[in-house]
């Protein structure tokens, strides 16, 4: 799949997850890598630049095996944005089903 | 690749990435290589299904190489292109005052360099002169471990000083940079 295009639809994916429940790093990446085809290690950066840019907080807690965890938290801006990119991502998709239809007749 | 080549080869990846992050993002690769071992991966598997070190460090990079760039288009907004005076300026001033002793100390670090390996061979004269003449034995020895450890010693020196005048060089390379930048 085209990397940018992936890249987007990562982002959203990420704030998806987050949205019912806070998740700590691994179980974010893996929920993802379980559905899409990913190196897991480029989604940690990604919630780097997402917590820098203020969607999302983070925090640490303890875990009943091993060291804490470093969880992600969606902060109210995280939720607009999120709710901005599902927009735009079904206002695209329907686009591109769309266009599909129209052409594969 | 195991867990700590990973990291380590990600750890040098970031060199310039300043401590305290550096060892944030460590941490986080850390955690979920163990995390993905707990879940039944093997330690190999754990690590591959992150993807190359490169890879993470090039989109980290992408990151910090933004920020940068927002951050220096609010300084200079005001100044447009590289000036070409500054940039004149500086030709003529390094033509005239730089390059002559540069080029001196480079020749003089090739001497250094040219001492301290002939003292490093040296104890080859010594071994050959051990089997041509009579030479006392322990007197060669000493003069063997004598001139190998001066020159060694020598070779040592030499290189500590040829960093700094790299560094030094690579330093006056980015004031230069940055002058005609106009960053200055």
């Amino acid at each position: 799949m085209n990397v940018q295009f992936k890249k987007g639809a990562l982002e959203l994916c990420v704030l998806v997850f987050t949205l019912k429940k806070d998740r700590y790093g691994y179980e974010l990446v893996h929920s993802i890598s379980d559905k899409i085809q990913i190196a897991e290690g480029t989604v940690y950066p990604l919630l780097r630049r997402l917590t820098k840019e203020g969607y999302f907080a983070t925090y640490l807690a303890e875990s009943n095996e091993g060291p804490p965890r470093k969880y992600y938290q969606l902060t109210k801006a995280g939720r607009e944005y999120l709710e901005q990119l599902v927009q735009e991502w079904q206002q695209f998709s329907a686009s591109v089903n769309e266009i599909i239809e129209e052409g594969m007749d | 690749m195991t867990k700590q080549q990973f990291l380590n080869e990600l750890n040098r990846l970031l060199v310039q990435v300043p401590e305290g992050e550096r060892k944030d993002i460590l941490s986080d690769y850390e955690a979920h290589i163990d995390s993905a071992i707990e879940n039944g991966k093997t330690e190999e598997e754990a690590v591959a299904d992150l993807g190359s070190p490169k890879t993470i460090a090039d989109e980290l990079d992408v990151f910090v190489a933004t920020d940068k760039l927002s951050g220096s288009k609010k300084e200079t907004t005001t100044n447009v292109g590289p000036n070409i005076f500054a940039f004149l300026g500086m030709l003529l001033f390094n033509l005239i005052f730089i390059i002559g002793p540069v080029v001196g100390v480079t020749g003089a670090f090739i001497g250094l360099y040219a001492a301290a390996f002939a003292c490093l061979i040296t104890p080859v004269a010594f071994i050959i002169n051990l089997f041509t003449h009579d030479t006392p034995i322990l007197l060669a020895f000493f003069l063997i471990l004598a001139t190998f450890s001066f020159g060694y010693l020598f070779l040592l020196v030499t290189n500590f000083l040829a960093k700094w005048f790299l560094k030094l060089i690579h330093w006056y390379w980015k004031l230069n940079v940055k002058i005609v930048k106009g960053s200055y």
